[in-house]
């Protein structure tokens, strides 16, 4: 099994320049907690990542209104991003090594074809395991141990 | 093992009269995603629960600026929590019911005492995994990534 059979295929994105409103406006009407962020010269190029959180916490440090800050101003730069061909093996690793959740999937001109996020790997192994079927690359246990790596302290004392 | 043992004690925490530039405040300095929300400064009943998400819906949903909105108006009320005495398994299976990644530890009266997250679990099963000895925990990290699918499935970008 290969990145392309379990990502998410993106419907929606936003560009650098669209406002944080209109990002948040996706985030309401699609339920989703990130959006891809795209050149906005018709390119298709993906580079960043915006997610829910860090439209809060620039709308916090910029002291202003969402209709007023940038998805530039807010986003994360995509710095890692894995192929359709990527084994899930390889995403993971990559998601391991860069402590993220989610990846872009992009094609060879940086194109952005969807998502891939741990979860939708731990989707696919709990599938395979209720199935009794046991492979190398969907354990569900690696993606547990992948988990524990990437997670960041959310509520530090 | 017990919640008790892996929970994380003194949260910060915000009451409903707050702004959400005071809760979106906390976020940032404590850099946290969530922050339980008490009756008022003297008594520490949990009443609610806000998340970032909640702070940014609510500033787009009324095209206010957060200094502008309360905390009341944007939190959770309806809160699913556990015990200290709770098992660590007892408190995946809530957070796989109610499909949330952490959850309020609350003593019998409802006052706040901590947070447990799906996160805490899995580091704790990640490090006896790596590390030989007794298993105090009681999950596997194969549960873990089976209660993270099941938390997550709503937040797809195709919905």
């Amino acid at each position: 099994m290969n990145v392309e059979q379990l990502m998410t295929k993106v419907v929606w994105t936003c560009t650098a320049d669209d406002s944080l409103r209109e990002a948040a406006r996706i985030m309401w009407e699609r339920d989703c907690g990130c959006v891809p962020v795209v050149e906005s010269d018709g390119s298709g190029r993906v580079v960043g990542i915006v997610t829910d959180r860090d439209v809060c916490m620039a709308a916090y440090l910029e002291g202003r209104p969402l209709d007023e800050l940038l998805v530039r101003d807010a986003m994360a730069r995509v710095l890692r991003t894995c192929r359709p061909g990527d084994s899930l093996g390889e995403a993971e690793g990559l998601m391991r090594a860069a402590h993220v959740r989610r990846l872009p999937v992009v094609d060879d001109a940086g194109h952005l074809l969807g998502v891939l996020s741990l979860a939708d790997i731990a989707r696919a192994a709990g599938i395979a395991a209720e199935r009794g079927v046991r492979r190398l690359d969907l354990a569900l246990d690696g993606v547990g141990h992948t988990l524990s790596h990437v997670v960041e302290p959310n509520h530090r004392a | 093992m017990l919640v008790e043992s892996l929970m994380t004690k003194g949260v910060w925490t915000c009451t409903p009269d707050d702004t959400l530039r005071e809760a979106a405040r906390i976020m940032w300095e404590r850099d946290c995603g969530c922050v339980p929300v008490v009756e008022d400064g003297a008594s520490s009943r949990l009443v609610g629960i806000i998340t970032d998400r909640d702070v940014c819906m609510s500033s787009y949903l009324n095209g206010q600026p957060f200094e502008a909105l309360h905390v009341n108006d944007a939190m959770t009320r309806s809160v699913r929590t556990c015990s200290p005495s709770d098992s660590v398994h007892d408190a995946e299976e809530i957070m796989r019911s109610a499909r949330v990644r952490r959850l309020p530890v609350v003593d019998e009266a409802g006052q706040l005492l901590g947070l447990v997250s799906l996160a805490d679990i899995a580091r704790e099963a990640g490090r006896e995994r790596r590390t030989a000895g007794a298993k105090r925990i009681d999950v596997g990290l194969d549960e873990v990534a089976e209660t993270l699918c099941d938390v997550v499935e709503e937040r797809s970008l195709e919905h």
